[in-house]
């Protein structure tokens, strides 16, 4: 068991991030997902029926392609339905924290002091819905960076505008 | 002969040479296997003239080619500033400010040797890729740019602490440790043959081909055909032959590691460690005490035989890191790697730790992946050869695999204290990890599907180095310990570089 006895510290007192209160991401994000997915399998089995039509593969292969982009769509899917509520970012004094994830729940937690840089991104879809991409830079590897995707204008702002204030970052 | 840097300059006349060569090995590596096709006799007889004018071709082209890029590459120094402009077909102009300069690397491969020539590499701590590889310059210039890019840093050091840097700086470079050649090759005893192993298959399997064709010219037989038909007297054959396989694996293992850590040096000055190795490269890589993220020690059970250890120094890097770049200093004693820990983080080697351990299920999912490898050579070897020799193999892998499976489970744990943390490794062989918590970039907890039902969770560390990850904790276990390490990190005053 972890005991952090001899310590001028009680670990019982530190801050806990699994009581952050979380924010959901925008309800907006959902539709841009599904747009975006069914886009994708559209695209995707279409090409597949007109490959089969058109050049006919043999039905050896053309099946288990078939079930596996039909799995891997099923499970994408239900990673995206299930696991939109998990979506939350919380914000405290010293860090930023972000959860997602059904299949796989990723929490990660970055702290303001490590940040090197942040971006607004907005692409295509995300401009229809009004809603943009937090990324936020450290020096560590590119997994470990934050990736909030789905936010309202005003939520950006204000976490973009909570990390400068905080973070010390280069002017450039 | 001083070279005024402040106008723009060339890289050495040799450079040229240098380059084409750099390029063409570069080249030849990347499209090897579009020379596949020149092992088949067959082909060479019918279109050689083709694949010389070919060839001949690609070579002119390539050597206007690294011309150009050599009248191109242009470097010069102002206002404290580097410049360079290279390119062929586009200009990319770089402009590096002194103070942004991590680190700056002397080296010299084979190529450069012959020519006399030195590598010349800056290190940025920037995002992306902002390093500078200048590939030939004469020593006495590369030794000057050296001295200039760098006197920026030494002149902030001084004016940080006046009297330590002019005492230290009076010292001159000691000699920390020396790797003998006998040590050496304990080193290349102890090592991992799998490497080894792998290189020679790899050889044998491109050259397959070719042994078929010599041998069907020599016996006019089908190598594939007898090899089914006879198979009591393959038997010896394929024993033989896993006997010349492994005997080719430990020394291409030994020689590899001979050749890479050729009369490793140590010298230690200021606050920063020089690091001198290789056989045919000749590498020189600067560990500095505040870019170090991570100091890996490695022993395995021949390791300990020999009383030797392996430390692997990862320092801040803008790219991802991988073994390549990890700095490794092999043989060394643990008198030896006390004193580097020592100088590394300013605190003794023998250090308390409170102590998580992977949980036993940890088990289920490295079996897990295991199984899907040794039941996909099982199925192989089915339909290649027979049951039996299915069954066996398939045992004798599942054996295997559980002892290493039981052995990773027993060692993976983490630890922590004021200070430090330290991640327990390997299966065989094992791997210790040390971070100043300092050092950490950003955590994680990742949690699978089952692990979100079981209580699981696996711990991940961001460094500037790359990340670690810490399997299967108990979940209550894990959120103490990401809760500690993310509060060392935000209460300490500690900049990670």
């Amino acid at each position: 068991m972890l005991d952090f006895q001899n310590q001028t510290l009680n670990i019982s007192h530190l801050p806990r991030f699994e009581n952050v209160k979380g924010y959901p991401v925008d309800k907006a994000y959902l539709k841009v997902l599904r747009i975006l997915y069914a886009f994708w399998a559209l695209f995707i089995f279409s090409g597949l029926f007109l490959l089969d039509f058109f050049v006919g593969l043999p039905a050896l292969a053309f099946y288990p392609i078939l079930g596996f982009v039909v799995v891997l769509f099923s499970l994408i899917i239900l990673d995206i339905e299930l696991g939109f509520h998990r979506r939350q970012f919380g914000i405290r004094d010293k860090d930023l924290i972000f959860q997602k994830g059904f299949f796989v729940f990723r929490q990660t937690i970055v702290p303001y002091k490590r940040i090197q840089h942040v971006e607004v991104k907005q692409g295509l879809v995300f401009k229809a819905f009004k809603i943009y991409t937090l990324k936020v830079y450290t020096a560590g590897s590119s997994t470990g960076d934050l990736s909030i995707a789905g936010l309202n204008h005003n939520d950006a702002d204000k976490l973009k505008a909570q990390i400068l204030k905080v973070a010390d970052l280069d002017d450039n | 002969m001083t070279t005024d840097f402040s106008t723009p300059q060339r890289q050495n006349f040799r450079g040229i040479l240098v380059i084409f060569l750099m390029d063409l090995a570069k080249r030849i590596k990347q499209n090897i296997y579009a020379f596949l096709p020149l092992l088949s006799s067959n082909i060479r007889e019918n279109y050689w003239q083709f694949i010389v004018i070919g060839l001949v071709l690609l070579l002119i082209l390539q050597l206007l080619y690294s011309y150009k890029s050599y009248l191109n590459f242009k470097f010069h120094i102002e206002n404290d500033r580097f410049f360079l402009r290279h390119g062929v077909f586009k200009f990319t102009d770089v402009d590096i400010a002194f103070d942004r300069i991590q680190n700056i690397n002397i080296n010299q491969n084979l190529i450069q040797q012959m020519l006399n020539v030195v590598g010349f590499e800056i290190e940025t701590a920037g995002q992306g890729k902002a390093e500078i590889t200048i590939k030939a310059l004469s020593r006495e210039d590369a030794v000057e740019l050296k001295r200039i890019l760098l006197k920026h840093k030494a002149d902030q050091v001084k004016g940080d602490e006046k009297t330590k840097s002019a005492s230290s700086q009076s010292v001159k470079p000691e000699t920390l440790f020396h790797l003998n050649l006998k040590r050496l090759l304990k080193v290349g005893i102890s090592s991992n043959y799998l490497k080894g192993l792998g290189l020679v298959f790899a050889f044998f399997a491109t050259l397959y081909q070719y042994i078929e064709d010599i041998l069907s010219n020599f016996y006019d037989v089908d190598v594939d055909e007898t090899y089914l038909n006879q198979i009591p007297e393959t038997v010896g054959y394929v024993a033989g032959f896993i006997i010349f396989i492994i005997t080719a694996a430990f020394l291409v293992t030994i020689a590899t590691s001979v050749i890479k850590y050729f009369e490793l040096k140590i010298t230690k000055s200021n606050n920063e460690f020089e690091v001198d190795y290789g056989l045919f490269k000749r590498v020189n890589q600067v560990i500095k005490k505040n870019k170090t993220q991570v100091f890996e020690i490695e022993q395995n059970p021949i390791k300990d035989f020999f009383g030797i250890k392996n430390i692997f120094i990862s320092q801040a890097s803008s790219e991802e890191l991988n073994k390549k770049k990890k700095i490794g200093i092999v043989g060394v004693t643990d008198d030896e790697i006390k004193i580097m820990f020592q100088s590394l983080f300013n605190l003794p080697f023998d250090q308390n730790f409170v102590v998580v351990k992977s949980s036993k299920r940890l088990m289920i999912r490295l079996m897990l992946r295991y199984s899907i490898l040794s039941i996909g050579i099982g199925l192989g070897l089915f339909f290649w050869q027979n049951l039996v020799v299915s069954i066996i193999v398939f045992s004798i892998l599942t054996a295997i695999f559980s002892y290493v499976a039981f052995k990773t489970v027993k060692k993976s744990h983490v630890g922590v204290n004021e200070s430090l943390m330290k991640i327990n490794s390997g299966s065989i062989h094992t791997n210790m990890k040390y971070i100043g918590t300092h050092k950490i970039q950003s955590l994680a907890l990742k949690r699978n599907w089952f692990q979100q039902h079981n209580q699981h969770a696996d711990l991940i560390i961001y460094t500037a180095s790359g990340s670690e990850r810490v399997s299967y904790l108990k979940y209550n276990e894990a959120l103490k310990m990401i809760n500690y390490l993310n509060y060392k990190v935000e209460s300490s005053q500690l900049s990670w570089i």
